[in-house]
């Protein structure tokens, strides 16, 4: 079929010399474009080599099924992916109920088909912020010797837990990324309750705080620094061994979150009361996330945070943390043991265990 | 610009008042500016107590001198009283030392007497000695002052800014028992951080102090090098007892508040060891340093120092009583010259000092000039003398001579308002000082008029009757900074062109040369507290002093007593040294930080005394230094191994 192979052949041949003409519009566009590492092939490239070496159809056939809903799978996705999975997981069965007359939010759980009530935080009244904002001009006094630290953690408190274990990228991957999160949580929780319990700031109460660093222009109560560090703190606890935990470290975990928490006050940026709030918070995401890993019996306990009357209460490690275990502290934070168990999630139970075996 | 400047004399004659501390109550106000809450006005702020109800914590020293601690005074008028009340009771020569004593540590209007405690458990252990130490910052709770059981081993503790409490035995702040101590270690299951907060040492807001929630402070270092142990390591740790200075004292760095504060420290400390551990040798160590006011042993707070100390020891239960002193940092601080006033006749030229104000200054300086006979100097003055000062304002304005015919009291004024002070008074039989104060360049926000910084030309002229030449002596006060006060005071320094500040390889010149007629002098910087035979004064050593020359020779900044051949040596002397500095390049030793476990390098004089301290108990041995060195002493500490210095 001379003719038509001879038509055939014109007509890839214009196909081409089109083709070569675009193509050397974009090979000059794709090389600008990227340095080309080999680790990732640009789509032309991948379009001209597919070209060359495919070949006509050869009809498909079917792998193994992935098996639907297995954690097993998680290994395969991205890290991002994964914490996104598992994320949605677990404030899917996190609500909020606004107490609208007392300035006051719950957190509600999902759990065994029901909704129960597993922290409440209520807001400090002015009278108590005043008090606070005294407090905080005195704990400037500070920033000398705190200003490395306060720096460091604007973006992040990790850094300052992996010093207390070898906790490094390489031998602790899935550990941090269980850290991660955990702070993900953390932190959606603390701007959901900042939203409604809408605290002014304390340079809202005196000209003379002049924060250290700049103000974030979010809600003051709860700190969402000392709700992540202590829910670090929380679950770090939680997962090590027993057999592997030098004895002072749990008392370090929580001296830690505590100094993070404080040094957040030493800038000028919140009230002891925040950091209260913040501590109280902060055991509840880290219950919430350990039971939903089907940790021990997973009981997550009821945590109460109420600012009002909180006055002239100053804050450190020992008012929520002593003899190896969290602290009530007067009316300001309650811990009452709850009979609410999480419901279990394979994935954040996959997250769990490969952190664990890293141990 | 012309300004008009006028010497104003004042109603007040011959007290013998602090004149810093004069200054500071009735012009100055720098330090009065926190609030305390409580009942509403309350204030850091004077009380006003009448003289008649204050126990005079000591006895009567030599004659009828008396040391008497007074409060506030309201006016000029409020100082005549006083001198109605000082001759009504007999008291001649009284010196007044003004003291500030908040509300709240006070039992109201009262200050009551330091009396005894109701029969305590005696202390028993076998020890040496006890270790008192007056300080600030002292973190009492810490590991390093507990003995193998975990309870500490401070016998008794004294707070002198803690909260009064009713059932006192101290005129004001608050004291602590070793049980008290003990149980907040308990509360805090052995955390410093906790324990500090059970004790009421450290709070943020309601007039609680800060200090001691810093990651250094310098009590607490202090009191480590001088007996601090990990526990159980000490055959037979030293008990100790404590006094923590309060935060005004310590933030007031002439020394002008601190008088009173010592003194009572000192009386606690020895009549708690007469009563807990009776007949045991004292050993004090005092790490801060008065820059000015008599030197030589005849200060009256030395003096009054002399006499406790005698009464301690002629009671049964008395041992022997050291106190351990710094020499000071204050070598390098340009802060001591001298003139030969050659022509004392009428007509004769004054000779001058040229005081460098620096601008940004928000405390007020102080210049001490004292004026001595050359040729005879025990002989005293044999002269009513006219001293003239005249003073000459950066930027060349003269002002006014300011004439004493006799002792006295005169104002400055710029523009109408109040700039500086003079003081002259006579110091026994044998010398005249004159005080000078300006106040701070920096006004900030109080609305005073500030004094104008620069180089300020002060000249003295004395009219004598006599041939023989007047030695004036000059020193410029302490008025820097120490760390954790957030004062902006800067040091003011005499200006001598005539001597280089460096040497030839580039290091700041440390020594007079031996003929020196005049002028600048680095002799003379010695801390003005010290006993003569009664106190150990402790100079500041440097290991390695240079990469070439690998002796340990004094640290720079070490001060170091008067030449022999001034009319104004007493005696004073260095008499060991210690290293403070690992070499120029690596300041200080290290010991205990605030919390445990922290260890913070310090350095200074006041890191060289508490070490002698611990060779008392230790017998460490110690070196002669490699050539005759004023200012170390005759031995140089080798650092005890517990401390190494590297």
């Amino acid at each position: 079929m001379p003719i038509s192979q001879a038509t055939q052949a014109t007509q890839a041949t214009q196909a081409t010399q089109a083709t070569q003409a675009t193509q050397a519009t974009q090979a000059t566009q794709a090389t600008q474009a990227t340095g080309g590492t080999g680790d990732v092939g640009s789509p032309l490239g991948l379009m001209t080599a597919r070209d060359g070496i495919v070949g006509p159809w050869e009809g498909s056939h079917s792998p193994s099924e992935l098996t639907a809903h297995s954690h097993d799978n998680l290994r395969m996705w991205p890290d991002w992916s994964r914490q996104m999975a598992a994320v949605a997981d677990i404030v899917g069965r996190i609500t909020y109920l606004e107490d609208t007359s007392n300035a006051g939010i719950t957190v509600v759980l999902a759990a065994a088909n029901d909704q129960h009530k597993v922290g409440t935080l209520f807001r400090p009244t002015l009278q108590d912020f005043e008090a606070q904002t005294a407090i905080v001009y005195d704990y400037a006094d500070l920033r000398g010797d705190r200003m490395q630290e306060i720096m460091d953690q604007i973006g992040g408190t990790t850094a300052y837990f992996a010093t207390l274990l070898p906790m490094t990228a390489g031998r602790m991957a899935k550990t941090l990324e269980l850290l991660s999160l955990v702070q993900t949580v953390a932190a959606l929780v603390a701007q959901r309750c900042k939203h409604s319990l809408a605290c002014r700031r304390p340079d809202a109460f005196s000209a003379q705080i002049q924060p250290a660093i700049a103000m974030p222009g979010h809600g003051a109560l709860p700190s969402g620094h000392a709700t992540e560090a202590f829910a670090i703190a929380e679950t770090l606890r939680r997962l090590i061994p027993t057999g592997v935990k030098t004895p002072s470290l749990d008392d370090m975990l929580f001296h830690q979150a505590a100094r993070i928490a404080v040094n957040r006050t030493v800038a000028g940026l919140h009230y002891p009361a925040d950091s209260f709030a913040g501590a109280a918070l902060g055991f509840l995401v880290a219950d919430i996330l350990a039971g939903m890993a089907g940790v021990g019996n997973r009981v997550v306990v009821t945590a109460n945070f109420d600012g009002r009357g909180i006055d002239t209460s100053d804050f450190f490690a020992s008012r929520v943390w002593n003899n190896n275990q969290r602290q009530s502290f007067g009316n300001v934070v309650r811990f009452s043991a709850g009979s609410v168990a999480a419901d279990e999630s394979p994935i954040v139970n996959w997250f769990w265990q490969e952190a664990e075996n890293e141990w | 610009m012309v300004r008009h400047y006028e010497w104003e004399p004042s109603t007040v004659v011959d007290l013998r008042i602090d004149p810093m501390a004069y200054w500071l109550v009735g012009h100055g106000r720098e330090f009065f500016v926190r609030q305390v809450q409580g009942p509403a006005d309350e204030k850091w702020d004077f009380g006003v107590l009448g003289a008649i109800d204050i126990a005079n914590p000591v006895e009567p020293l030599a004659g009828d001198e008396h040391l008497l601690s007074v409060q506030k005074p309201q006016s000029d008028a409020w100082w005549q009283d006083m001198q109605e009340f000082t001759d009504a009771v007999g008291m001649q020569d009284p010196r007044v030392f003004p003291m500030p004593v908040p509300r709240a540590l006070q039992n109201g209007d009262q200050l009551d007497k330091l009396s005894d405690l109701d029969g305590p458990p005696v202390f028993t252990d076998h020890a040496k000695a006890v270790v008192g130490i007056i300080d600030h910052a002292i973190c009492l709770p810490h590991y390093r002052f507990r003995n193998a059981q975990g309870g500490t081993r401070i016998l008794r503790a004294w707070h002198q800014s803690g909260v009064y409490q009713s059932d006192a035995r101290v005129p004001f702040g608050r004291e602590y028992s070793a049980a008290e101590i003990d149980a907040a270690i308990r509360a805090a299951d052995g955390n410093e951080n906790d324990a500090l907060r059970e004790l009421g040492l450290v709070g943020f807001g309601n007039g609680g102090e800060t200090h001691l929630a810093r990651g250094a402070s310098h009590g607490t270092h202090v009191l480590d090098l001088a007996a601090g142990a990990e526990p159980g390591t000490m055959e037979a740790p030293p008990p100790i007892i404590a006094v923590n200075l309060p935060p005004i004292v310590a933030r007031e760095t002439t020394g002008a508040f601190l008088g009173m504060y010592f003194v009572f420290g000192v009386e606690f400390i020895l009549r708690r060891a007469r009563q807990l551990a009776p007949g045991l040798p004292v050993i004090i160590n005092f790490s801060f340093a008065l820059s000015g006011g008599p030197r030589g042993g005849v200060h009256p707070l030395t003096r009054c120092l002399r006499q406790l100390i005698r009464a301690h020891k002629a009671q049964p239960e008395g041992g022997q009583v050291t106190l351990v002193t710094a020499a000071g940092n204050r070598n390098l601080a340009q802060s001591h010259g001298w003139q030969r006033l050659k022509d004392t006749g009428e007509d004769g030229a004054p000779e001058r000092f040229s005081w460098k104000l620096q601008p940004g200054d928000t405390t007020a300086n102080m210049l001490d000039i004292w004026f001595s006979s050359e040729e005879e100097p025990d002989a005293g003055l044999e002269f009513e003398p006219e001293i003239l000062l005249k003073l000459v304002a950066p930027g060349g304005q003269q002002i006014d001579d300011a004439s004493f015919a006799e002792p006295g009291l005169r104002h400055l004024k710029l523009d109408g308002k109040v700039i500086g002070q003079a003081l002259l008074r006579r110091e026994g039989e044998k010398r005249l000082s004159l005080s000078l104060i300006l106040a701070p360049t920096d006004p900030g926000r109080s609305g005073r008029e500030p004094a104008p910084p620069g180089e300020w030309q002060v000249m003295a002229k004395v009219v004598t009757s006599g041939e023989d030449p007047v030695i004036m002596e000059a020193w410029v006060m302490r008025d820097d900074v120490i760390p954790g006060f957030p004062d902006t005071g800067r040091q003011s320094y005499l200006i001598d062109r005539s001597k280089s500040l460096w040497t030839e390889d580039g290091w700041p010149t440390e020594w007079d040369a031996p003929d020196a007629t005049s002028g600048l002098r680095h002799g003379g910087s010695l801390n003005v507290l010290s006993l003569g035979d009664m106190s150990i004064c402790v100079g500041a050593a440097m290991q390695e002093r240079g990469v070439r020359d690998r002796e340990t020779g004094p640290s720079p900044y070490s001060g170091g007593p008067l030449p022999r051949k001034s009319p104004m040596y007493d005696g004073e002397q260095v008499d060991v040294s210690a290293i403070a500095d690992r070499s120029k390049l690596r300041p200080g030793v290290r010991a205990a930080g605030t919390q445990g476990g922290a260890r913070v390098a310090m350095n200074g004089s006041s890191v060289a005394a508490p070490q002698v301290v611990r060779a008392h108990l230790d017998a460490v041995s110690g070196s002669a230094p490699p050539s005759t060195e004023p200012r170390m002493g005759r031995t140089v500490l080798e650092a005890p191994p517990e401390l190494p210095v590297r």
